[in-house]
Order: C-alpha cells, then sequence, then structure tokens
C-alpha cells in the first residue's frame, strides 16, 4: 500500500492526502465491498481467472476455514492462488490440482469431499437421521392408534383383547360391534401422511419466498471480483431504489457505496435521501461531511454542521475527529484544529506510519501559527 | 414411559456429542502426510545462502523440522520448549523459516536464542505449501527412513514435549 503523505498546509487542499493516508492505515474498516481477487497479484488471462475462480471456489481456505480459497484474504490463500495459476499455465487439468490440494491438505481442503469410508457417515448421517426419525414415527404412531383402540374397546374386551394389542385390527372390529368410532386411527395416520407432505413442501415453498435459489450456485456467492461488475450492482441499487425513495436504509447502503468508488456528487445526494438514517451514528454524519467537503472542496456550510453533530454524538469518532480538525484549518482556526488532531493522536497505533503523519501535521500548524 | 426415556437418552448424547465438538480445536487439520515420505526440497541456509539443506542430508536419521517465522507471535511461546528440546541433544533440530525477511530473523535468533541446528529460508513459501502449512508455527518429526510420523500444528508446550514427543523420539530412535 503505497501512501499519500502530503503534508496538510493549514489550507483546504492539503487534508485529502493527509486523508487518505491515514484513513487507510488506521480508521477505515475493511470494506465488503472490495473484493480480494481484483486487487491482488497481476492477473493473468480472463480465461485463466475464471477457470481459477471455477476451482478455487470448491476449496477450502485453511486459514479462514468458513471461507472459499477464492474469496479469502488470507496471505496462504493468496499463495495457493498464485501456485493454482502456475499449474493451469503448465497446462495441469483441474483434477491434478485437486489432487495436489488433497495430497498437501487432506480431504479437508474440499468443500465437496469425495464419498469413502471415513466420510460415510458424513454423507449418509441425514439420510439415517430422516429414516431413523421416519421409523419412530411410524411405530409411535402404530402404537398410538394401538392405544386408543384398545381403550375404546376396554369395557368389553378387555379379557380376550389384552395380549393382541399390536395391531389395531382385530380391535377395531370388535369396537365396531359396540359402535364406537375407529376415527383416531385413521386421523393419525392421515395426519402424518398430511406432515410427510406437508412439511417438506412448506419448506420449499418458505425458501422460495424468503430464500435465494441462484445463491446455490457457489460462482453466484462471491463478491463481484472486478470494478465494473461492482460498478453495475451498484448501479442496480439505485435503480431499485428510484422505486422506493422512502427506503432510507437502501439509500444509506448507496450512498456508502458511492463513497467508497469516490463518486462524491452521487454519494452527498444519496446521503441525503436516505433522511434520518444518516444520521444514525458520528462515523455515519462523518462520511457524509466527508463527500459533502470533498465535492465543494471545502468545508464550509453543512459539512462543518454535520461534524460537529458527529463529535456530538461520539467525541471520539476518529473520523470525525480527523474531519473536523482539517475543517477548523481551513477556516484558519489553528488552535481548534491542533487541539482536534491531538485527540485523535492517541487513537493511531504508535509507531506507525500514520502517527508520524499526524504529528507532522501537528507540528506544522504549530510552526505557522507560532509565525504570525 | 420408555420412549420418553429414549428420547432423553437420544437427547442427552447429541448435547454431549455438540458439547465434545466444541470442546475441539478446529485449527487441528488431520495431516495427509503423517505415515507418508517428507516432501523433498532444498533451499539456502540462513546464515550462509552457499551453502543449502535438503531433507535427503539427514537420510538414516531421526529429525525434527520446525516451521516459523519471527512476524509469528505463537512461535514466541513457544521458544522455551524448543529451547529445552535442543539442550537435550536427542536428535537434530531443523528450523524452517516461512515467508520471512532474513535481518528480522537473524536479529531473532540472536535475541530469543537460537534451538536450530539448521536453519532453512523459504521466502515464498513455496516448500510451506509442500508441506501442507496452513498457520506458523507447526513442527513435523520425520524418522529415520524419511517418513513423517507426527505433526504438531500451534505452539509447543512443555505438556506436548514430555506427554508426546520426547516418548515418540525416545522410541523412534530406539536401535
Amino acid at each position: 500500500m503505497t501512501l499519500a503523505l502530503t503534508l496538510p498546509t493549514p489550507s483546504a487542499a492539503g487534508w485529502k492526502g493527509l486523508l487518505l493516508g491515514l484513513l487507510l492505515l488506521t480508521l477505515m474498516q475493511a470494506s465488503p465491498l472490495r473484493a480480494e481477487l481484483s486487487t491482488e497479484e497481476v492477473k493473468a488471462s480472463p480465461a485463466v481467472e475464471a477457470r481459477l475462480v471455477a476451482i478455487a471456489d470448491e476449496l477450502r481456505c485453511l486459514v479462514c476455514q468458513n471461507e472459499s480459497l477464492s474469496a479469502s484474504r488470507a496471505d496462504l490463500a493468496k499463495d495457493l492462488r498464485r501456485e493454482i495459476r502456475t499449474m493451469i499455465a503448465d497446462g495441469k487439468s483441474d483434477q491434478d490440482i485437486l489432487d495436489f490440494m488433497v495430497a498437501r491438505y487432506g480431504d479437508f481442503v474440499r468443500y465437496r469431499p469425495p464419498f469413502k469410508a471415513s466420510t460415510a457417515l458424513l454423507w449418509l448421517g441425514p439420510l439415517l437421521f430422516l429414516l431413523g426419525g421416519g421409523l419412530w414415527l411410524r411405530h409411535s404412531l402404530r402404537q398410538r392408534a394401538a392405544r386408543t383402540a384398545e381403550t375404546a374397546v376396554a369395557p368389553v374386551a378387555a379379557a380376550n383383547e389384552s395380549q393382541s394389542n399390536v395391531h389395531p385390527a382385530p380391535a377395531t372390529t370388535t369396537a365396531d360391534s359396540q359402535t364406537a368410532p375407529p376415527a383416531p386411527v385413521r386421523l393419525s395416520r392421515r395426519s402424518a401422511w398430511t406432515l410427510t407432505i406437508a412439511l417438506p413442501l412448506l419448506t420449499l415453498l418458505g425458501y422460495a419466498w424468503l430464500g435465494n435459489p441462484l445463491a446455490l450456485n457457489p460462482a453466484n456467492r462471491r463478491p463481484p471480483d472486478d470494478p465494473a461488475a461492482m460498478a453495475r450492482s451498484i448501479e442496480q441499487l439505485a435503480e431499485r431504489l428510484q422505486k422506493q425513495p422512502d427506503n432510507q436504509e437502501g439509500w444509506l447502503m448507496l450512498a456508502r457505496s458511492y463513497r467508497m468508488l469516490g463518486d462524491d456528487t452521487r454519494a452527498a445526494d444519496a446521503f441525503a435521501r436516505a433522511g434520518n438514517k444518516a444520521h444514525g451514528s458520528a462515523t455515519l454524519l462523518a462520511e457524509y461531511a466527508e463527500v459533502l467537503a470533498s465535492r465543494d472542496s471545502s468545508f464550509a456550510g453543512q459539512a462543518t454542521t454535520l461534524l460537529s453533530e458527529a463529535l456530538g454524538k461520539d467525541p471520539e469518532d476518529g473520523l470525525a475527529l480527523f474531519l473536523a480538525g482539517a475543517a477548523a484549518a481551513e477556516r484558519g482556526d489553528r488552535a481548534a484544529a491542533r487541539k482536534l488532531w491531538q485527540q485523535l493522536l492517541p487513537r493511531v497505533e504508535a509507531g506507525s506510519e500514520a502517527e508520524a503523519t499526524l504529528k507532522a501535521a501537528i507540528d506544522r500548524l504549530q510552526q505557522t501559527s507560532a509565525k504570525r | 414411559m420408555k420412549q420418553r426415556l429414549i428420547v432423553v437418552a437420544l437427547l442427552l448424547g447429541l448435547f454431549a456429542m455438540l458439547a465434545l465438538g466444541l470442546r475441539k480445536d478446529p485449527h487441528e487439520i488431520p495431516s495427509p502426510f503423517i505415515g507418508k515420505t517428507a516432501p523433498d526440497f532444498r533451499r539456502p541456509l540462513l546464515t550462509d545462502p552457499q551453502r543449502s539443506f535438503s531433507p535427503a542430508d539427514l537420510k538414516g536419521q531421526v529429525w525434527l523440522l520446525n516451521v516459523w517465522a519471527s512476524w509469528c507471535s505463537a512461535c514466541r511461546e513457544e521458544h522455551p520448549a524448543l529451547l529445552e528440546l535442543s539442550r537435550r541433544r536427542v536428535l537434530p533440530v531443523v528450523g524452517l523459516d516461512y515467508k520471512d525477511e532474513t535481518a528480522a530473523a537473524k536479529e531473532w535468533l540472536q535475541q530469543q536464542g537460537n534451538p536450530y541446528g539448521t536453519v532453512v529460508v523459504d521466502p515464498d513459501g513455496k516448500v510451506g505449501i509442500d508441506w501442507g502449512v496452513y498457520g506458523v508455527p507447526e513442527t513435523f518429526l520425520i524418522d529415520r527412513q524419511g517418513i513423517v510420523r507426527y505433526k504438531h500444528t500451534g505452539p509447543l508446550t512443555a505438556d506436548v514435549l514430555e506427554t508426546r514427543l520426547l516418548p515418540l523420539i525416545a522410541e523412534l530412535n530406539k536401535p
């Protein structure tokens, strides 16, 4: 990661350079929108990348075990992707590559382990559970049927029926003569069938309604791996939101996405449409202020108001502190700028480049104010 | 009544299995190398890049390969155990300096003490991949025939040393 180490003059122009350096290092959380594959090693041809993704989707990242090798940012995952690229370039088949991985990391590395003695229980387990459950259900239904029949018969045939109560049929015939209805037997059997059919059906319906069948394909689960695809998905969100002007949550998401892409004008617009939601936290307010200031090349006006609102919510918020300091510097209020940035200092990692940059900026403020 | 007991027993069994599962470390992945020939490589030494080391050099001896790096904090944790092992002189201990800077690695050994007879460097991590390394530190025990007999993932402790490693070394070292 290269740093923009522009030292800020106490004017509007300088703060963005420092912001970049500082933010990248300390304040910014990893953006979920930034896909790993796009920022990685020099890309091979699209065909190789497509094969890499197809293979790596089937493989588990050994470090963050619930992530596939194609989505993981771990160093080892990067190295393994590099290995796979080399093997593809060398003309190895998918099976060769899979064998290479399994030889080193075992079946664990595969999301779909092969069927063999040691994995049989894994594959057949669910089926066994279903079978066992079904048998148990049948057994208990039969028993209950027998018991209801027996109680119906009890007054008359208690003596001669006592040992053959396993099967309901004879009991029912005797019960008929007593005009006791055999209904309970049939009802429980019918409800068993209804349950057997209705339950999976309801599950499927529920999934179709709430779930996303597209997600069953692993290729669709990966984050978009090139900026163009990311921009497209953001455009889709924007289009959808045109029809839902009241969806503040959606607008907020769109605003933050535009901010990530560096589209300040659209980000500012979307933040405005997010209404109350954009005022939800100090960080959000600071982000809103940042895009406004970036768009107008000045903190004057709404950006400054938003920043004081942000610091009112959380006087310790890193981004808000930093931007408020920059805003104060822009106004020429060096004392305030220094104070705000000094508050930020303990939040920056000690000994880091960001700390040095920030200290240099504070020193500079001190010098220029001393000259006056 | 009997049925209810069965259900309760099944549930208890399920809970017991889940509870046991929670206590297991999911990062312990069974190594496919146990019982197989150790992967070959030839890499330069940390102290003298002109010279190199290969597992073949130690054929006929029981030896230990410890994968470490100066940037790895868990390696600091296991260092006392490694120093202890090297003090006992029961077998050659080889260090594989995984994806590290030469200068940092040398400094680290100077500060912490050097338990290794030989340190090999693996700057691009390729040897690590061939040995199925997924998180340093990792330790492999190799027998006279060059077969991997034991692997420990994560920091070695005095306990692992006393209860697992040393008895196994003694057994493998028997004539």
